[in-house]
């Protein structure tokens, strides 16, 4: 009895001191598992950045080498980072100091009130407006043209290609005389049967032509849901490419997606990761539809093909991804956080030192942009990637970009998908998708 | 001091007298806890309901908008269509191969042994986490690699690969088999509970009056289980009109194919924290509770209504 009393007593303290010491972190520790723990780190820290990518680990290092400072940088998956920070800063957590977004979260965080106003003083960042690319900056911008945010990169989007299998297909391995056959989805579909015809596919899979479907206007206009020509075109050209297997059916972010870079693949690998396992005709892809953040993954991913690629422009303009900076507006430490930002994307020795050490990303720094253009790089055979860039970003028109982006071209991509396998007609497919988007945005105006 | 208690005592209410406020001090711990974090977050959905909350911001009251907008919300009465549809067959193959099982534990005939193994074994799917079993059933169906198809095509019951997960039917047929197998085990305990309560002397009985199993069974265990029935049905009716982990995490999220493993929860899940509308979200939700109240309240009277009858 005493025995059971003493065990008692023992499991009672250790759930009541576990209990106290969970409710003692949630303070601090809101980023929960997504990340690296902001207190995992020992030492104290100067700023806490959220973010969502490894990048900015390395800036936080080259930071804290110039200037003492020391940051922590929690890395969260992007599915979640908009539910963390909508929680975190929902209830007016002081941290993080830093946070960041991709374009497409960006308009919901400003209607949130999430990110500072960098317009006033003391950051008066609007006074740095010819320093960047202006759709780096209308992004960082909220509906009233209050600059919130800065980014140290430009994502303008093109046709990644495989020189040598573009010059045995089509006899030349030119960016410029390659641009013609990725002008408009008909050109894609006939460039793709000459692929097939000797043993290829142009593209790894249908998912990156929805990046070129922004030609006929935005997904919303003035409240209405724009279901534009381009798009429809879209629909067509991907279930013509599917259906005819003109792709390689390896989807992006897929073991086959990243093997194909490297050489020969299983022609229908899709999700599987021992592409060994899988039987069937081999082949290889002969372009990509990428960002300009494409590059680092080519450079990573290449193996003994670095330097056999090519970048020919794509049918429309068009940007992919980005991460945009931020203060939070409950931060504690502001100045300390905006003097990062600084540093990040208005610094022009960070930005020169950005180039060189990522080997291909882009940065939104004009001048530092274009006192690099004549950088051959190496894993695009010393094509000069930073002109090509600097000639295509001016031409990006952020006035396509809207919140409603995202979901809308989410639940198009499955409209589509559906088509592919056959499962719908085209019209059962857009029916749906309309019937959906009524769904999730019922304030847009739907014409059927 | 032992006058002026005896004093203070005979002047309470004589209503108070035979009060001990000790016993509040007992139930504080857990009536502040269930008060916390049950009353107060039902308390606070049904007011969010009422507005146009997105998860940060001021709550602007709407009035009815949100029930209204679900009332003629097509996506949401498809999912709840597709949840109907999964629970369905999934009470239906639970209930069986639990009765089943019942029936062939409790013969007489049979006499079977390891009851407390079996048990064991029959319960061990629900103590897997849902996210893995979901990974797990992924894989087995997968339609080109999945172990499920070559088992099929080896023992020649399919000549091609079936695309399992990848078709409405197939993919809603499967989580229903899912669910079925992670909770045939508690209907199992629950039924043999149940069983176990009938005195043996009815079984005896009928078997020396000549009854036959199936007899036996429809006459006597079927109506002495009928209230063990009701309670594992609506038990069931509750968990799955709420089923989300498995076709959540088998469409990852999306419910592909074509949104027919989008059951209601999901729906509401999506609404509240993909496309931030906790106000909409949270009216969705009280929705759902009344239907699986009314639903629960049609079991209990359908079931406990015709026991009374025959009685």
């Amino acid at each position: 009895m005493k025995f059971q009393k003493v065990t008692a007593l023992i499991l009672s303290g250790m759930l009541a001191v576990s209990t106290m010491a969970a409710c003692g972190s949630s303070g601090n520790d809101s980023a929960g598992s997504g990340g690296d723990n902001p207190k995992a780190g020992g030492g104290k820290s100067d700023l806490i950045i959220w973010t969502l990518a490894d990048d900015m680990k390395q800036f936080a290092e080259r930071y804290e080498e110039k200037t003492g400072v020391k940051s922590e940088v929690v890395v969260i998956a992007p599915a979640d980072y908009p539910t963390k920070l909508t929680t975190a800063l929902g209830s007016k957590a002081s941290e993080p100091d830093i946070i960041v977004g991709e374009p497409q979260m960006l308009p919901n965080f400003y209607e949130a009130g999430f990110f500072e106003d960098l317009s006033q003083a003391p950051y008066n960042a609007e006074d740095h407006r010819d320093q960047l690319f202006d759709y780096v900056y209308e992004a960082g911008s909220d509906d009233n043209g209050i600059v919130r945010a800065l980014s140290y990169q430009v994502t303008p989007g093109s046709i990644v290609y495989r020189r040598d299998l573009a010059q045995e297909i089509w006899g030349t391995e030119d960016p410029e005389e390659l641009a013609p056959k990725f002008e408009s989805y008909p050109a894609m579909i006939k460039s793709a049967e000459e692929a097939k015809a000797k043993g290829y596919r142009l593209f790894s899979s249908t998912s990156g032509l929805g990046s070129l479907s922004s030609g006929g206007g935005a997904w919303v206009v003035d409240g209405k849901l724009n279901l534009s020509g381009s798009r429809l075109e879209y629909m067509d050209a991907a279930v013509t490419m599917y259906q005819n297997e003109l792709i390689a059916f390896a989807p992006d972010w897929s073991s086959a997606w990243y093997a194909s870079m490297s050489g020969p693949l299983p022609s229908d690998a899709e999700w599987e990761d021992d592409l060994e396992n899988v039987d069937g005709e081999m082949t290889e892809v002969v372009s990509y539809v990428l960002p300009s953040w494409g590059a680092l993954i080519i450079r990573d991913n290449a193996d003994q093909n670095i330097g056999k690629f090519g970048i020919t422009a794509a049918s429309t303009s068009f940007f992919q991804g980005g991460t945009f900076l931020g203060i939070n507006a409950y931060s504690q430490r502001k100045e300390a956080a905006w003097e990062f930002i600084q540093f990040v994307t208005l610094n022009e020795d960070t930005a020169s030192w950005w180039l060189e050490h990522s080997k291909g990303d882009v940065v939104s720094l004009v001048s530092v942009l274009e006192a690099n253009k004549d950088f051959e790089n190496e894993a695009f055979g010393g094509q000069k990637t930073y002109e090509f860039y600097l000639d295509i970003t001016p031409e990006i028109d952020y006035s396509l970009i809207t919140k409603y982006d995202t979901q809308v071209g989410d639940i198009y991509g499955q409209a589509i998908e559906s088509v592919q396998r056959g499962a719908k007609s085209k019209e059962e497919a857009i029916s749906d998708f309309l019937m959906e988007v009524e769904s999730i945005f019922p304030e847009l105006e739907i014409s059927r | 001091m032992s006058a002026q208690k005896a004093a203070r005592t005979v002047s309470k209410p004589p209503r108070m007298k035979n009060v001990n406020h000790t016993g509040y001090l007992f139930i504080a711990p857990f009536l502040i806890v269930f008060l916390i974090f049950n009353i107060y977050p039902v308390i606070r959905t049904l007011f969010m309901s009422f507005t146009s909350f997105k998860g940060y911001g001021e709550m602007e009251l709407i009035g009815f908008s949100n029930y209204s907008r679900a009332v003629t919300d097509r996506i949401f009465w498809e999912s709840f269509l597709n949840t109907v549809k999964i629970w369905g067959l999934n009470i239906v193959v639970q209930l069986g191969v639990a009765l089943l099982l019942t029936m062939l534990f409790n013969d007489i005939k049979y006499r079977m042994k390891g009851l407390s193994l079996f048990r064991a074994m029959f319960y061990l799917p629900n103590l897997i986490s849902a996210a893995s079993v979901a990974f797990l059933f992924k894989f087995l169906l997968d339609w080109k690699f999945g172990s499920m198809n070559q088992l099929l095509i080896t023992l020649g019951i399919i000549q091609n690969n079936v695309n399992w997960l990848g078709q409405p039917h197939t993919a809603q047929i499967w989580v229903s088999i899912i669910g079925a197998w992670m909770w045939f085990g508690n209907s199992f305990i629950m039924l043999m509970a149940g069983v176990q309560g009938i005195p043996k002397d009815y079984f005896e009985a009928a078997t020396i009056d000549g009854a036959g199993r199936w007899r036996i069974f429809g006459s006597i265990t079927m109506p002495l289980l009928r209230p063990i029935m009701l309670y594992v049905a609506i038990t069931s009716l509750i968990g799955g009109l709420q089923i989300f982990e498995i076709p959540f995490l088998i469409s990852e999220g999306i419910g592909k194919p074509d949104r027919a493993l989008n059951t209601a929860v999901m729906h509401l899940y999506n609404m509240a924290f993909k496309n931030q509308q906790m106000g909409y979200a949270a009216a969705i939700a009280f929705v759902l509770f009344f239907i699986i109240a009314i639903f629960s309240a049609l079991s209990f009277f359908l079931i406990s209504g015709k026991k009374e009858k025959r009685q």
